[in-house]
């Protein structure tokens, strides 16, 4: 072992270039997966954070009237893997003795009992469970009540239900009492304390000054007073939350959590599996890279095989030497693979830069250790067993002929299995595992696997194609070299000769660019389609709109009768009638909708609107949550009842505004705002004005500021001047994307680099010849910077073409898993600029291999045995 | 006499296509201990298939190599070459020296495949390079040398392990008249101080003249009936052989 470990150090270290380029492959790989990934963990778990302020369920649901057993219709919607049943009231809480303290005012939950341990509502600070086969009736109460009550596990505590205060519920627009309050002293039930809650959570509620019961036992305690019982509905693992907010629409009115569905919607679900793909073309390159690295230095090593052998060193002993120096390869690049990943995390989050958009910044940097060691375990792993094969070849090499310099892993019939060999390991072993790892986000649909696969199949082709069949690819390269040889004839054809000798090099490393040039184009077409489908949207959104914000208080009524003086104004509508259901629900009156949109365009619309509660959905809900028109939506009210609207149109034309910046909302007459929800519909803050084209903006905003006396600090918006910000956003956005195809783009330029390398130092002896019968440095030089334009001009232009077919299927996909609709737009003079990157990166990639040629000693090169 | 090494019944066929090609023919040859053998013959006669089969690098067609009383034909991997390695020490004719290695770390080769520390023989090792000529020299790397001086450390490799055989292929095919001659006495010196058994393969008719005897390969057979016997075999009479061969 001694033996192999100071030969292994020894040709490292003599090998510095080599072994510095080849741990740099390995590394940026493995440092861009464990980025991507560990960006997308904090992203998701601190927007988490950010959103729960107060512990809510992923899903609070209520039965419309007409639902005779809620808790059986949820048993049977698909996407609901479990429903609890709930109610939540008043209770005042007390215990006996002569020193007890005054009884305390606390909010009781009553949760079916059986359910408990499951949903993840609380955590014990102390104690059990509640015992769903106690007789008597058990609760847990949170550590405020505890320590005011001075009550422990075991001990009793008394609770009781409130005198019943009047009730009040919104009816018809008006505040009104539903209930009388009642005059009899409530009933009061004894409870033993089975466990003390942790403050956080339920635990939190009502400052912890909470109590847990069984649903029962609550039903029991509040006797005949009114109860509204919801249900928790805990959702499948794999969470398609369109498709459950579809199914549960048509009985239940719900409310979900923010922190259930952060980074679940279809948009971010496609956005962050591009992430995660982008992150397994970086692996599977740098792999590529560093697989062809170490088989080709077999290459000029054969002879060093042969002598080993012949000196009396085993087969064992000369593998170990290739597989101690695979393995410090290996290692070093994985370690300082975690290390690099976890640092690109943690710049981009400094950054703002997240997997679900940009000017995010969250407080903590949480490390997934468990996916990041899987992650550079599969790395280092796939790198080791890519390297057995040719360890395998090494050591089966005829002695005779390496002693004589004939034997060369490219002459051997095995090296055709051994790139066979690597080819599955790269395109199907590694994609299979990785996503394991890493697997994709949101439920496995059709469109979302068909995306995967077709992404791998691609991946797989780049990756087979060129190892199995190089002959194809050094046939185009000698088409491109051929006018060359005209322009400079000794150069070019140098090119042309080491192209020929090295097929399976030129083909990884024409590979390896098109890879990142298909990439790079077919990103570049999915963000002008987007950006296009913000623009189509803008326009019927925020086109000859001018918003005004921050308004006195003033009387809407007022505000629009003035405004309709201007004979530019169309419309005023409001944006601060509003409430959140399961959308942005808004209230406008109709009359201010009718001279433009659907309103106008079908007059018969109005009466819908206006008196059958008719419901104008935005075009992106009525895509994600699939409504068409004639569909009905139930809203819950204010108080436990839910209410229908029919949908009458979809459209985009009315509604929005830049704050809250929504593009999910319904549009409903401000009346039934008023009637359901008891919303003031007179003093807004913030108006939209639709306009005809061209308005003047500037008379309209002094209209307004003449009839508010100044105005005081109201500001203005012109909505024609908002895409841009919006398109800024995009590009902004998906700059982490660009990021990934940049480290790419350095390990793709890494395996030209080491391949030219290999390339020059395997020919020193010819160069070495070459120069000594009168060849200038100059033309040795040029023959390797030819060979790398010829590279990067068939790699580009079979990127470009890749790229071109890629474009439209990863939009179609994208349409699929997101329910936009995108217009197709190609990349634009993004193409331009790829073919010249593409021509510029093996430029730059020769110039050391280059250098080495240039420098060879002609008098070592021409040696034999040396 | 012990016999360090024998071929008997040796023959060797090479694949060209369809053809089959005989490089040696019926080869019988015996190396005992102490004795230097040289093989002659012109390019492709064989010589060098020969040597490969003695050392177990190849496999003949028929017959069988023995190192000792052990039968190459009848061991197999990893055994051959521990055989190898504890038998024959290697002078190769374009001396194949590690370029990552020093002076030092080449010769003690040997050991460290053996699996010792040749940092423990770091004396024995100079003073073998000391009476090779390359005393001062033990940390220069390989391209540091001359063709000389390379050949000269091969053979301080070969020495190295102590093996009781040498087998030198054309060890002055790529050196200078000087510097081969300073090779062929290096070896003579061997054989008569430290008794080693040698067999050296060589087309040139000077370095047969060092040998105990000379045989001759022609067409893949040895010619029979001239054997040239030392001592004192002159280069007249080996010229004369090969003319008489027409080789």
């Amino acid at each position: 072992m001694a033996f192999a470990g100071k030969l292994a150090r020894r040709n490292l270290r003599e090998r510095l270039g080599r072994t510095f380029f080849s741990v740099l492959g390995i590394t940026v790989g493995i440092a861009t997966v464990i980025g991507v990934f560990t960006l997308d963990h904090n992203t998701v778990e601190g927007m988490k954070v950010r959103v729960s302020s107060e512990w809510k369920p992923d899903f609070e649901v209520r039965a419309g009237e007409e639902v005779g057993d809620p808790k059986a219709v949820l048993a049977g919607t698909e996407g609901v893997a479990r429903s609890v049943a709930v109610f939540q009231n008043e209770a005042v809480a007390r215990v006996e003795g002569r020193a007890a303290p005054k009884p305390s005012r606390i909010r009781v939950f009553a949760i079916e009992a059986a359910a408990l341990p499951e949903i993840d509502a609380y955590s014990l600070l102390e104690g059990n469970h509640l015992d769903r086969a106690a007789e008597g009736p058990q609760a847990l109460i949170g550590s405020t009540l505890a320590q005011q009550q001075g009550v422990g596990v075991g001990d009793t505590i008394y609770l009781s239900r409130p005198k019943r205060a009047a009730l009040k519920d919104c009816v018809d627009g008006e505040l009104t009492i539903v209930e009388r309050a009642g005059r009899e002293a409530p009933v009061e039930f004894a409870f033993q304390v089975t466990g003390i809650l942790k403050p956080e959570r339920l635990g939190r509620r009502a400052n912890g000054q909470v109590a847990v019961i069984d649903f029962g036992w609550g039903r029991q305690l509040y006797g005949d007073a009114r109860v509204d019982a919801r249900y928790w509905v805990t959702p499948d693992a794999n969470l398609d939350l369109a498709g459950l907010q579809s199914r549960l629409s048509a009985n239940f009115a719900y409310d979900t959590s923010r922190k259930a569905v952060v980074g679940a919607q279809a948009d971010e679900v496609a956005f962050r599996n591009g992430v995660r793909l982008a992150g397994l073309l970086a692996l599977v390159l740098g792999l590529y890279v560093i697989f062809h690295t170490l088989s080709m230095s077999l290459v000029e090593r054969i002879r060093e095989v042969g002598v080993l052998h012949a000196l009396g060193a085993t087969r064992g002993q000369i593998a170990r030497v290739f597989l101690i120096e695979a393995l410090f390869l290996a290692g070093l690049g994985g370690v300082f693979g975690i290390a690099g990943g976890l640092a690109l995390a943690k710049f981009l989050l400094r950054y703002g830069i997240t997997t679900l958009g940009t000017g995010h910044h969250f407080p903590d940097f949480i490390v997934p250790w468990k996916v990041v060691l899987g992650l550079a375990a599969l790395g280092v792993g796939i790198a080791l067993v890519g390297s057995v094969f040719p360890l395998m070849r090494a050591g089966k090499a005829d002695t005779v002929e390496a002693l004589r310099g004939e034997e060369t892993l490219a002459s051997t019939k095995h090296q055709k299995g051994f790139h066979l060999f690597a080819a599955l390991l790269l395109a199907v072993l590694l994609p299979a595992l990785y996503l394991v790892i890493v697997p994709v986000v949101g439920p496995a649909s059709g469109p979302l696997v068909g995306a995967i696969l077709l992404a791998v199949g691609v991946l797989a082709v780049m990756v087979v194609v060129p190892l199995v069949l190089p002959s194809l690819v050094v046939a185009a390269c000698k088409r491109i070299t051929t006018p060359l040889i005209k322009l400079w004839p000794f150069s070019g054809r140098m090119a042309g000769r080491a192209m020929e000798q090295g097929p399976r090099r030129v083909a990884v490393s024409t590979a390896a660019i098109a890879m990142v040039i298909a990439a790079f184009v077919g990103l570049k077409a999915m963000t002008n389609s987007l950006r296009a489908e913000t623009e189509v949207w803008a326009e019927a959104a925020l086109g000859d709109k001018l918003y005004v914000r921050d308004l006195p208080d003033a009387s809407y009524a007022e505000l629009r009768r003035v405004l309709h003086e201007h004979p530019q104004v169309l419309g005023v509508e409001t944006g601060t009638v509003r409430h959140y259901t399961q959308f942005l629900l808004l209230g406008q009156p109709a009359e201010e909708l009718s001279a433009y949109g659907p309103l106008a365009r079908d007059p018969g619309l109005r009466s819908l609107f206006e008196n059958e509660r008719g419901m104008i959905l935005s075009d992106r809900v009525a895509r994600n949550q699939g409504y068409v028109v004639g569909d009905r939506v139930r809203v819950g009210t204010g108080g436990s009842k839910v209410v229908e609207f029919q949908v009458i149109a979809i459209s985009d034309e009315y509604g929005y505004f830049p704050n809250p910046d929504e593009r999910m909302y319904g549009v409903v007459a401000d009346h039934y705002m008023k009637q359901f929800f008891c919303l003031d519909l007179d003093r807004p803050e913030m108006i939209s004005i639709r306009t005809t084209e061209d308005a003047d903006f500037a008379g309209i905003t002094q209209l307004v500021r003449d009839h508010l006396d100044g105005g005081g600090e109201m500001n203005t918006l012109n909505g024609n001047t908002l895409p841009q910000v919006y398109l800024h956003d995009i590009d902004t956005d998906f700059m982490l994307f660009d990021l990934i195809l940049f480290l790419t783009g350095v390990l793709a330029t890494l395996g030209v680099l080491n391949a030219q390398l290999l390339a020059s130092m395997e020919r020193a002896a010819e160069i070495g010849i070459l120069r000594a019968l009168g060849a200038t440095p100059s033309q040795v030089t040029g023959g390797v910077w030819i060979e790398a334009l010829v590279i990067g001009a068939l790699g580009g232009l079979f990127g470009l073409v890749l790229g071109a077919v890629l474009g439209p299927v990863i939009l179609s996909t994208l349409e699929n898993l997101s329910g936009l609709v995108l217009p197709h737009r190609g990349p634009g003079w993004w193409a331009l600029l790829a073919f010249c990157a593409a021509l510029v990166a093996p430029f730059v990639a020769s110039l050391y291999p280059a250098r080495r040629a240039r420098s060879t000693s002609l008098v070592r090169a021409v040696r034999g045995g040396a | 006499m012990t016999v360090i090494a024998r071929a008997t019944d040796l023959y060797r066929f090479h694949l060209h296509g369809e053809r089959k090609e005989a490089v040696l023919r019926g080869i019988d040859l015996d190396i005992t201990e102490g004795e230097f053998v040289c093989v002659m013959g012109p390019s492709g006669s064989g010589k060098s298939t020969l040597l490969h089969l003695l050392a177990g690098l190849d496999q003949p067609s028929s017959g069988f190599v023995s190192l000792g009383n052990q039968r190459l034909d009848q061991t197999v991997e990893p055994a051959r070459t521990l055989l190898r390695r504890r038998t024959i020490g290697h002078v190769f004719q374009f001396f194949h020296l590690l370029p990552n290695l020093s002076v030092i770390e080449n010769v003690g080769l040997p050991i460290a495949i053996e699996g010792g520390h040749p940092e423990q023989h770091v004396d024995r090792l100079k003073g073998l390079l000391a009476t090779l000529g390359l005393a001062g020299r033990e940390d220069a790397m390989a391209h540091e040398l001359s063709g000389g001086e390379m050949q000269r450390v091969s053979i301080a490799r070969a020495l190295a392990g102590r093996q009781p055989l040498l087998l030198c292929d054309e060890p002055t095919g790529n050196l200078s008249q000087k510097a081969g001659l300073e090779v062929m006495q290096i070896l003579r010196r061997l054989r008569d101080e430290e008794c080693k058994s040698i067999l050296l393969v060589t087309h040139n008719p000077r370095d047969a003249t060092f040998a105990d005897r000379v045989l001759f390969l022609v067409d893949g057979e040895v010619a029979k009936g001239v054997e040239l016997n030392g001592p004192d075999i002159d280069v007249e009479r080996v010229h004369e052989t090969l003319a008489a061969l027409s080789i």
